[in-house]
């Protein structure tokens, strides 16, 4: 006889000895190592750790390695190591005007101050194959400067702040919330739903920034602003009573201008989306930035009309772990329930078929 | 306070922090779900005013997350000692702020300013853990609703007064929850519990 | 002091796993869902908010209940772990062996037997005693949800007690098929006041709420909500005067063990499509038939 799932225990283990043989490969091609993975992947580290919400570029690479490159299984895998660290504070909001920066672009000026510095990116590439990769050996690195580097300049959007043309932005002295202790509670506040988009998904954030470009939720944004470089971390423990670095992260932020043409006792002026990301992450930087300024439309009393300006929807369906959960658990059994659905669909099939039959017979009468 | 000073008042809190810690936890939630019956609650030594249930409570329930208000009578600078080094809970003058308040009968006179949720949030409301010299010898009082067969009947030695506070401040799902505890056990008073007076629903 | 004191940052001593706490969670956030678990209690039916933390197993594969587990389980528990009522179904051996390893507790198949037990999608059909606690895995922990899929909405629905969008959806059902086509996730009232997802149990078990001697606590990992059932509460299926509730019914009875009262699956035998049917609780079917034949080892 036929008995579904069953031998869990053995199975379990066979299936995880299978997946270790998977992710290996053919044993005669070296292991790759993590040091490996996080020198030679920097951007999928980078999402791992942003999505993740740890920076640690070593466990990153380590999770990505162990989930065979599935990156959502790695964000996964450093979910649930962080989960179970003590927290010990917050730090002090990041100075990213004090940042030592490697790329920093602006589409709005053709210069400013600091300068533009394009710095590694893939803007300009012809996306050729390059066999030259393909081919065994060593490859000698690239010959540049390193050391191409802006010394840390004010940001693009506060000299538009300085002229009063840009939404100022009221810093607060509330408490820092914090999404992975307390539940979402909505209406959320700003800093809450930019706790959510940091850690949001890359691809659910395009796409959604995506919509409002093309008339979901239209708010035309300028890209202010993208810089990407390392910045220092402080903190200021309680029994210090005053602050002391922790060391440098690399990030990428974006801010993003948008028209506002003003209205319910607000002047015209511009207003901002903001999107920040651990290491170099410039596309989920520009899609959180573009939700975030979409999600602002209650602030700036505008019409609620496309996905993205709808903060229940983006907020509880923009985790990655969340979402592959819920539709991965759609694999396990659900046969009590089905039987349930069985034998209702049944008994109302039988129902409909009794007047049908009925009628049947009243014709034939 | 300094250092010193604070070290000099210091006791032992749970031996084991992290079973004793849920064996108590455990004590609490069956006494909350089963209102008017005794569980033991013996993990915790006295400390100062505090009989070792009370304070069991405490270790069990209070972090840095809780805000506190303690009654008069527990406001001794070992129990703030003890509280701070063990549970890191801030201590509040407010009983607005509360999450937790520490009392002792006199107390129960004016329930009047504790939080009793929202009609939206009725969980972020107060849960008193009141302190009595015993848990019975008071009048025989019935008690219904949830966790209970059928009637208990329960003699907590509590005033009136007590009875007409949590009343005034019960409007069902905002309320107070109570547990009351005397020496090395509990009982529990779940907002959820109606309790009759001579045969008459009061509350 | 913050950071020094042990209620801020205590890891477990002597925890099974190295590395990890005693059932994988940290104190401090034990103590927030145990808090929210008194708040449950307090307050039958209401779904409490938590800070629902990732744990290594996917969302939608029991989070809500192992978190709940974990923060209820002590050394002297023993603890059973089904999913369809069965206790070797693949994600019940999976989280079962997660609490042997994390927590180091003993574990049984046999319902009389634990003291706590984590289940998804039934309730034992060996009625529980009040020394046990039944932790549910939830999916979607509001009844209401597949009506209003704002929770701004369903929390003010909550508030008022306004529940005329569900009578109102039931009753549309009649009117077009002559039934209420729920048939699990079968929605009822709690102490006559919060309307109360019972998670997805077929409605055959929904009558086992109702007065139960076990405390019934319910996590939904993913929603980061908890709720609770206390022992002795009335628990009352939704249903219309001409209408009233019933659970299912089988005309056949357990090819295992004879039983016609418990609920059953269906299994298909062979490519014709010929029919068995079995008991869902694997326990119950192999306690009735003890007596018969010798008890086989499960998970093999």
């Amino acid at each position: 006889m036929y008995v579904a799932v069953k031998g869990g225990e053995r199975a379990i283990d066979n299936a995880h000895l299978l997946l270790a043989k998977m992710r290996r490969g053919d044993t005669s091609i070296p292991e790759l190592t993590v040091e490996q993975v996080r020198q030679q992947m920097p951007l999928a580290v980078a999402r791992v750790m942003s999505e993740g919400s740890l920076y640690d570029s070593e466990l990153a690479a380590l999770a990505i390695k162990q989930a065979a490159g599935d990156l959502m299984e790695a964000i996964f895998l450093l979910r649930a190591y962080r989960t179970t660290l003590p927290r010990f504070g917050s730090s002090l909001p990041l100075d990213t005007t004090q940042m030592l920066l490697s790329r920093r672009i602006s589409a709005t000026f053709k210069d400013l101050p600091g300068g533009q510095l394009l710095g590694p990116t893939f803007d300009y590439t012809h996306r050729l194959l390059d066999f030259a990769l393909l081919a065994e050996g060593e490859h000698p690195g690239p010959q540049v400067d390193a050391t191409a580097q802006l010394e840390s300049c004010p940001r693009v959007l506060d000299l538009l702040a300085a002229e009063g043309l840009l939404a100022r932005e009221r810093p607060s002295a509330a408490e820092v919330p914090d999404m992975t202790r307390e539940p979402l509670d909505f209406p959320t506040s700003r800093a809450q739903r930019l706790q959510a988009l940091a850690r949001g998904d890359e691809g659910f954030l395009l796409a959604l920034g995506y919509s409002t470009q093309r008339g979901y939720g239209r708010n035309h944004p300028f890209a202010g602003e993208i810089r990407i470089g390392e910045v220092e971390v402080w903190i200021e423990p309680e029994e210090l009573g005053f602050a002391v670095p922790l060391g440098d992260i690399e990030i990428t932020e974006c801010e993003m201008v948008n028209q506002f043409v003003g209205g319910k006792g607000i002047e015209p002026q511009f207003t901002r989306g903001y999107g920040l990301a651990f290491g170099y992450a410039e596309r989920k930087a520009m899609g959180m930035a573009l939700v975030d300024r979409s999600l602002r439309a209650g602030e700036y009393a505008e019409e609620v009309e496309g996905p993205a300006q709808q903060e229940e929807f983006v907020l509880m369906h923009c985790d990655n772990v969340e979402a592959a959960g819920f539709v991965s658990h759609l694999k396990l059994p659900h046969y009590v329930d089905f039987q349930s659905e069985l034998e209702l669909i049944r008994k109302l099939r039988k129902q409909a078929e009794a007047p049908m039959q009925a009628a049947a017979q009243e014709n034939r009468a | 306070m300094t250092v010193e000073h604070v070290s000099h008042w210091l006791q032992p809190a749970f031996n084991d922090p992290v079973l004793d810690a849920q064996v108590s936890f455990r004590a609490a939630l069956k006494a909350l779900a089963e209102p008017g019956l005794v569980q033991g609650m013996d993990r915790a030594l006295a400390l100062d005013g505090l009989q070792p249930a009370t304070y069991a409570l405490c270790l069990a329930f209070l972090d840095a997350d809780t805000p506190l208000w303690l009654a008069p009578r527990f406001d001794t600078a070992a129990i703030r000692a003890n509280l701070a080094f063990h549970c890191g809970c801030p201590i509040v003058a407010e009983r607005e702020m509360a999450l937790f308040a520490l009392l002792d009968e006199p107390e129960l006179s004016d329930l009047s300013a504790f939080d009793n949720g929202s009609e939206r949030y009725p969980d972020q409301s107060c849960t008193l853990l009141i302190q009595l010299e015993a848990l019975d010898g008071g009048s025989l009082l019935r008690w219904r609703g949830p966790g209970i067969r059928d009637v208990r009947a329960v003699n907590l030695p509590l005033a009136a007064a007590f009875w007409q506070q949590r009343s005034a401040r019960s409007a069902f799902p905002r309320g107070l929850d109570a547990f009351f505890a005397a020496g090395q056990q509990v009982i529990g008073l779940p907002r959820s519990t109606r309790v009759l007076f001579n045969l008459e629903e009061a509350a | 002091m913050n950071g020094l004191n042990p209620n801020a940052a205590s890891q477990a001593a002597g925890a099974l796993e190295s590395g990890y706490n005693f059932a994988y969670l940290d104190e401090q956030t034990k103590r927030m869902i145990r808090r929210g678990l008194l708040k449950a209690v307090a307050v039958p039916g209401y779904q409490v908010p938590f800070g629902g933390r990732e744990m290594p197993l996917p969302y939608g594969w029991g989070t809500g209940g192992m978190q709940l587990s974990a923060a209820i389980l002590g050394a002297d528990d023993v603890l059973k772990v089904i999913d369809q009522g069965a206790d070797d179904t693949t994600n019940a051996v999976s989280i079962r062996r997660f609490f042997a390893r994390t927590a180091g507790v003993a574990t049984t198949t046999r319902t009389p037997e634990a003291t706590v037990i984590q289940t998804r999608h039934r309730i034992p059909e060996t009625p529980l005693h009040g020394e046990q606690i039944l932790v549910f895995q939830v999916p979607i922990p509001e009844p209401l949800r597949f009506i209003e899929p704002s929770e701004t909405e369903t929390r003010t629905m909550h508030a008022l007690g306004d529940y005329g969008v569900m009578h109102v959806k039931l009753y549309e059902d009649i009117a077009t098929f002559g039934h209420i086509a729920t048939s699990y996730a079968y929605p009822v009232t709690v102490d006559e006041r919060y309307v109360m997802d019972p998670s997805p149990i077929p409605k055959f078990d929904n009558p086992k709420l109702h007065m139960s001697p076990a405390l019934m606590l319910f996590g939904a990992g993913r929603e980061k909500r908890l709720y609770a059932v206390p022992p002795f509460t009335e628990v009352v299926s939704l249903d219309f005067a001409d209408h009233p509730f019933a659970v299912q019914r089988w005309e056949e009875n357990c090819a295992f063990c004879g039983s016609h009262d418990s609920y059953l699956d269906e299994l298909i035998v062979d490519d014709a499509g010929s029919k068995r049917f079995v008991c869902s609780d694997t326990d119950y079917c192999m306690q009735r038939r003890e007596p018969f034949e010798p008890q086989q080892e499960v998970g093999q």
